[in-house]
């Protein structure tokens, strides 16, 4: 299941004497794409900043429990996931309308921040893709631009395929009928 | 949605993943000694626990082991005819209010036994 990379990283990391350049491998290795799709999830760069650090301590407290059942990548980007839709939930709490306070702040980033490039049609899907419920949301971007297949995706989010397969073809939908009315 | 290109547009500050690993290193490193010194802090905080409970628990056997001997002694010096009631009382520093409180006690039992029996008088 495990690459060779990954073996590699875990005997490092095994190792009390090597742990520490293990550590600095794996997030060389890993933190753009880790960072990545969390930044698809929370937008703002700050945030995926503070989530992308806290999924690699959360990763590294746990890396004792890891089981090789599947990839490292697989397994780190569960605990970035779960991350991520924690982290909404938790902003979602923090306003008095919730969801669209936030969502409106997201909104607010892609139009105005230095930090997000592309034409007005790319910056239009984006915020369209905004307008889909969180883990559907997830779902998407797993699919569309991280190209994952489905058992890969079942493992990072333990739905069934069945279901995220659904889900896809739903948001697909949903962004299609957005992209012609607007 | 097909004839979309696939563009990530969210861009990171320039150098950002160079130094990301050195801050989640130190972050990590911070945290562990953190949570040593948490753990240390619990560690003792149990020992003082400990510590506390045995000496407040415990009586000194040595002030027990003296009660006893005192008790035994004055006993065999009493049934060996050395010592009457009044050398015991002497041995006290107020033998009156020792007096006292034998009467008091011994009145306080009469009356008592007493005071039922008058009761049963009334009602027979």
């Amino acid at each position: 299941m495990m690459s060779l990379t990954d073996l590699e990283l875990l005997k490092l990391i095994n190792d009390p004497k090597t742990k520490e350049k293990g550590y600095r491998h794996l997030l060389e290795f890993y933190q753009k794409r880790v960072y990545g799709i969390i930044r698809k999830m929370v937008i703002i760069h700050e945030d995926a900043d503070d989530v992308c650090q806290n999924t690699f301590i959360k990763a590294f407290k746990n890396i004792h429990n890891f089981q090789g059942n599947s990839g490292l990548f697989t397994w780190l980007y569960r605990i970035a996931t779960n991350e991520s839709l924690n982290f909404l939930e938790k902003k979602k709490r923090r306003y008095f309308f919730p969801i669209e306070d936030h969502r409106s702040a997201m909104v607010h980033y892609i139009d105005h921040s230095s930090h997000i490039s592309g034409d007005d049609i790319q910056k239009t899907l984006q915020k369209i893709i905004l307008k889909l419920p969180e883990k559907q949301r997830l779902v998407f971007n797993l699919k569309y631009f991280e190209d994952l297949s489905y058992d890969e995706m079942s493992k990072i989010t333990g739905t069934s395929v069945g279901a995220l397969k659904a889900s896809y073809h739903h948001a697909v939908k949903k962004i299609e009928n957005e992209l012609q009315t607007g | 949605m097909k004839h979309l290109e696939k563009n990530n547009i969210l861009k990171e500050p320039e150098g950002y993943f160079e130094s990301l690993p050195d801050r989640i290193l130190q972050r990590h490193s911070k945290e562990k000694i953190r949570s040593i010194y948490r753990l240390s802090m619990a560690a003792a905080a149990v020992v003082v626990l400990v510590f506390a409970l045995f000496v407040f628990r415990t009586v000194p056997p040595e002030v027990n082991e003296f009660e006893a001997n005192l008790e035994e002694e004055v006993n065999l010096y009493i049934n060996a005819g050395h010592w009457n009631a009044e050398d015991v009382l002497s041995l006290s520093e107020d033998p009156n209010l020792i007096l006292d409180e034998i009467i008091a006690s011994e009145w306080g039992e009469y009356q008592m036994e007493d005071g039922a029996e008058f009761e049963e008088d009334l009602w027979f």
